[in-house]
């Protein structure tokens, strides 16, 4: 009963930064779901034995293996093509349920997450990690296996290619409406 | 320049872990954990069966092997004491010949070393007794 609890409340906490942590890495909803219920799973099965400082280092260390694990699997096979009727089956977008507010919202949680696609996999973790989900230094050296000044050297990257990106793309959006 | 990508953090911090993930891990831990549990019970009861089947099995045939031993056991007398009454059989068998042959024996012996002296000096003695004169 007690685990069941303990689950709930890191679930409620957790569940929202494993998420994007998983879409920043997969950058495919449905397969950032299907991580966050694996890394949920692994959570539940470890709870008994553990060490609950820390479990977010822990938590981000999962969601990371296992995401590298999906990616290299997605490379070595095609992905298959859609198919006309299966993209007339597929279920809307939960966000378009209004769609004047929902498209916006979402274009520009899309376009926020095309630009940081572009960025290299050590720098967009490392990125994500400590300016979306809030993860200290050391706490990033430990999820990524790294030391901390490489840490920081990533981050101050990770920043001013983003920067550079952001720059670009608004520029390209202006001459594009042009 | 800092401003743009404060506000790309900003749009990404707005993501929101779908409820309906949430739902599913809650819908397979609960399929998942009364598994285990049916496991956790069922092993240790096989395990105590298979040790009954393998105890009753060793008992049997511990039984069975006392059984066979006994039977052998009396087997082996009754042949002992075959043998043994056959052996005594023939022993005074033996003994009753040599002491047949022995009684002959000696009655012959006696018959031809001690008759004709003893008869001789019956002789002796009668013809002395007869003519004391002669002597």
């Amino acid at each position: 009963m007690i685990r069941e609890v303990e689950f709930k409340i890191l679930c409620g906490r957790h569940s929202d930064d494993i998420y994007r942590f998983a879409h920043s890495l997969l950058a495919n909803r449905a397969d950032a779901e299907d991580a966050t219920q694996e890394v949920l799973l692994r959570l539940w099965n470890h709870l008994p034995k553990m060490y609950p400082f820390n479990l977010r280092a822990w938590l981000f260390e999962t969601t990371r293996y296992y995401c590298l694990d999906q990616i290299r699997r997605r490379t070595s096979r095609v992905a298959p093509m859609l198919m006309d009727q299966e993209i007339l089956n597929e279920q809307p977008d939960e966000l378009a349920v209004n769609p004047s507010v929902a498209a916006d919202s979402s274009f520009r949680l899309e376009q926020a997450r095309s630009v940081l696609l572009k960025l290299p996999e050590n720098l967009r973790s490392v990125f994500v990690l400590y300016e979306v989900n809030g993860l200290r230094y050391r706490e990033i050296a430990e999820v990524l296996g790294m030391p901390i000044n490489s840490v920081k050297v990533y981050l101050s990257r990770g920043r001013e290619r983003l920067s550079i990106l952001v720059t670009e793309e608004k520029l390209c959006n202006e001459t594009c409406q042009d | 320049m800092q401003r743009d990508v404060s506000g790309l953090v900003r749009e990404l911090k707005k993501e929101t872990c779908p409820q309906r993930v949430l739902d599913e891990v809650e819908r397979r831990i609960a399929t998942k954990g009364s598994s285990p549990r049916r496991w956790r019970f069922a092993i240790p009861l096989a395990i105590a069966g298979l040790v009954v089947v393998c105890s009753l099995s060793i008992w049997r045939w511990q039984a069975g092997e006392n059984a066979r031993q006994q039977a052998k056991l009396v087997e082996q007398t009754t042949l002992n004491r075959a043998r043994v009454a056959s052996q005594a059989q023939d022993a005074l068998g033996l003994l009753g010949s040599v002491l047949a042959n022995a009684g002959a024996d000696s009655g012959r012996i006696i018959s031809d070393t001690a008759v004709p002296p003893l008869r001789d000096s019956f002789e002796l003695a009668k013809n002395k007794i007869i003519h004391p004169t002669e002597l």
